[in-house]
């Protein structure tokens, strides 16, 4: 006969797990206790044994898939029908070592439909009748997603359903939140959840810092380094001053923990840089950019922006650093705002520069203006040592004549 | 944390009291309860897997601290309190296997033990069994009767409130209590070194007035002699110990826990080849006690009674709704049966 085997809620109120990897195949013979599946819920990955004993003709859902709880794991032709969990099959009732209580009364046969208090309620408060649906749960318990079919013709008009938009089905496209994407959505989920964000967002002229590229640039030509000119990116020369700047504030190069109620202040400035490509938001970290030259940042820049974009970063470059810079001004925005990454106390953003009137010897002049917008984790510093980073960081951007007095 | 091998200082109070060891019939008993123990837990972890059974905690790595110790204790006079990880010493005490499985499958009678077992039934609130050692020990002295109780915690519940009202009780009251800690290293994710900042926690039975030992909790000789000598103090009416035995959880917490996220494969080093079941085997091994082939049929029985204790348990009835309101009150009160038919009666 075949047997299904439905997900168990494997942690303690877990609703979904992730497939990680099957351990079996289908055509596949499997005993009973046999590695089935690991799945990795929001608490743990856990092996799955198998229940049964047989040859598997199915199973539920590929690698990387999200599967409810409930929903069929695999099916399996077993020998006979007696194998396996049968958990329904009460036929004896093992001892009570002693007599029980006596009980008020027998309990009477249950009637009407499964449901929660919860889910009562709101069939209530929708109009329905619970014993009209078919639940979709366990033993035909009735649930959510259950109520939510309902045609919407059948609620009164202008009751509390019409306040529940979240209830109507939803149209459109629904795909499952997977590999890259969900990383993200999980990572910055967590920092918007626990990192009380503040903000300065200053405008900068960078004619003096174009200026400097430009010289350094042919520099670079000038000797036949045409690999390091091409290098030398203006957001090459912004990662170098971020890099120097943080090194001297504490505050945004750090990690806050609440639980053990430390804020632990970083030695060294790992640099996170977001990088866009196909596969999504990448932020590869450049270690101990505080140590670097801003060639050696210049071409690690390089490195993994290529590596970003081909698929091949390694593992250690995409490991958690102390502080983000993003260049998103790239994409062509002159403004936009950060979110801080979990573990991390503050992060940079650059928008594009664009040509501005600007005042300057009491003229009005063309100039190059560029957003600087630092985030910062208020949890870690007040408005004053935020506004104290971003004021060294614009002025630097805006003087980069400012890094000689770093050897001052 | 290293394991550190006991310092063991046969009693001098001059009650008579002999250093006991486990004869040699004893010792193969010990080794076949440490399976046992073992196979339980994982049996335990495989039907949780399936889906037919709750949350369990296995005692992977703390074998022979839960076994010397429950075989120091006479059975049928002596008290076992146990915290949620002694199973073994459970039904080794005379809870059927069964009931074990019928608890982690949701039947409240489970709790309810034949009549006459001396155990107490699980306890999931942390150090909350500690109390009730103290109070069960402190009473069986009021009724005349020389009965010991072992009560089992961790270096975790060592931390809570209940655990130092509960020994300093014990101590001012003389109370005929064995403090079994088994210091595992972790409290769930939390580590030794986050728990306390002592060297050892046996050293607070200075500060109740009991007396207090570290033992080396994988070698199941040296816990059993350790409470063996606890348990003649403690009935020669000389008071509490706290034994700390120093041992190491080889796997995860429970079923719910996943110690990859926060254990160093590096953590584990120190306690390569201190497996409390490799230990006995070779302690019976180089005194020619265990003959070849006589593990296999240890384990094939241990795996069949364990098997088929799980599976009568699924045969037996589940616990209907109305199991919410029984086994706790003697008297549930008028609100309670109230609820009850409400609940069975389906109005809302």
């Amino acid at each position: 006969m075949e047997v299904e085997f439905r997900l168990p809620d494997l942690g303690e109120g877990v609703a979904e797990a992730e497939i990680v990897e099957w351990h079996v195949a289908v055509g596949e013979e499997l005993s009973a206790d046999d590695p089935l599946v690991d799945v990795q819920t929001d608490k743990a990955i856990v092996s799955i044994p198998s229940p049964y004993t047989g040859k598997v003709v199915g199973l539920g859902a590929e690698e990387e898939e999200m599967v409810a709880v409930g929903a069929v794991l695999v099916t399996v032709e077993t020998a006979d029908a007696a194998v396996g969990a049968a958990p329904e099959a009460a036929t004896e009732a093992v001892s009570p070592t002693q007599p029980p209580p006596a009980s008020p009364s027998p309990s009477p046969a249950r009637e009407g439909a499964l449901a929660s208090p919860a889910i009562r309620r709101l069939a209530r408060e929708r109009g329905i009748e619970l014993e009209s649906i078919a639940g979709s749960g366990p033993k035909g318990r009735i649930q959510e997603s259950d109520l939510g079919t309902t045609p919407a013709a059948d609620l009164p008009p202008g009751g509390p359903a019409s306040a529940r938009p979240s209830a109507a089905p939803l149209s459109g496209r629904t795909l499952p939140l997977r590999g890259s994407r969900r990383l993200v959505a999980e990572a910055m989920s967590e920092a918007w959840r626990t990192i009380p964000h503040i903000t300065d967002l200053r405008e900068v002229e960078v004619s003096n810092l174009l200026e400097a590229r430009r010289l350094l640039k042919a520099r670079l030509e000038s000797r036949g380094e045409a690999e390091a000119a091409q290098a030398l990116t203006v957001f090459a020369l912004l990662a170098t001053i971020v890099a120097g700047v943080v090194s001297r504030h504490p505050a945004v190069n750090a990690t806050v923990d609440l639980q053990q109620r430390q804020i632990t202040y970083h030695d060294r400035v790992d640099l996170n840089v977001a990088v866009s490509t196909p596969q999504g938001l990448l932020a590869p970290v450049v270690r101990a950019a505080d140590t670097l030259s801003m060639s050696g940042i210049a071409r690690e820049l390089q490195r993994l922006g290529t590596a970003a974009r081909d698929g091949t970063l390694a593992a250690s470059d995409l490991t958690r650093g102390t502080v983000t810079a993003s260049n998103y001004g790239s994409l062509g925005s002159p403004s936009g705002t950060t979110i801080i990454q979990p573990g991390q106390t503050a992060i940079v953003g650059f928008g594009r520069a664009v040509e501005k009137p600007v005042v300057r010897g009491g003229a009005i002049v063309v100039g190059s203006v560029m957003q600087v917008h630092c985030s910062g984790d208020h949890r870690a510093m007040d408005g004053l040592e935020l506004q104290a980073f971003t004021a060294e960081l614009a002025a630097t951007v805006e003087n980069p004549a400012l890094l000689l007095a770093e050897r001052d | 944390m290293a394991a550190k091998r006991a310092e063991n200082n046969p009693s001098s109070g001059g009650t008579g009291v002999t250093t006991p060891g486990l004869a040699a019939e004893q010792l193969v008993e010990a080794f076949r309860q440490m399976l046992f123990a073992r196979n339980l837990s994982e049996r335990g972890f495989i039907l949780q897997r399936q889906g037919r059974m709750g949350t369990i905690a296995g005692a992977q790595g703390q074998e022979a601290a839960i076994v010397g110790s429950m075989m120091a204790l006479e059975r049928g006079r002596d008290w076992v309190v146990p915290q949620y990880r002694e199973l073994a010493a459970m039904v080794y005490h005379g809870v059927p296997l069964v009931q074990i499985f019928q608890y982690f499958m949701g039947a409240p009678r489970a709790s309810r033990f034949p009549a006459g077992t001396k155990v107490l039934p699980i306890q999931i609130a942390l150090a909350a069994q500690l109390p009730h050692a103290v109070g069960l020990g402190w009473g069986l002295r009021h009724q005349g009767d020389d009965g010991v109780v072992l009560v089992y915690f961790g270096e975790g519940a060592a931390s809570e409130g209940d655990a130092h009202e509960a020994m300093n009780l014990a101590g001012v009251r003389k109370a005929p209590v064995v403090f079994m800690l088994q210091n595992n290293g972790w409290a769930i994710s939390t580590p030794l070194k986050l728990q306390t900042a002592a060297e050892s926690l046996a050293a607070r039975a200075e500060g109740y007035g009991i007396a207090g030992e570290q033992v080396d909790g994988n070698d199941v000789l040296a816990v059993h002699e350790a409470t063996a000598r606890a348990v003649a103090r403690a009935r020669a009416g000389e008071g509490a110990t706290l034994i700390e035995a120093i041992t190491y959880r080889m796997g995860p917490h429970n079923t719910a826990d996943d110690p990859t996220r926060y254990v160093e494969p590096e953590a584990f080093e120190p306690w390569e080849g201190m497996d409390p079941i490799d230990r006995a085997r070779e302690r019976l091994g180089a005194e020619g006690l265990l003959e070849e082939g006589v593990e296999d049929e240890l384990r094939t029985a241990i795996g069949e009674e364990i098997a088929a204790a799980a599976a009568a348990a699924e045969r037996s009835a589940a616990a209907g709704p109305e199991g919410l309101f029984e086994e706790v009150y003697a008297d549930p009160g008028v609100r309670l049966l109230r609820q009850r038919s409400e609940l069975i009666e389906g109005n809302r």
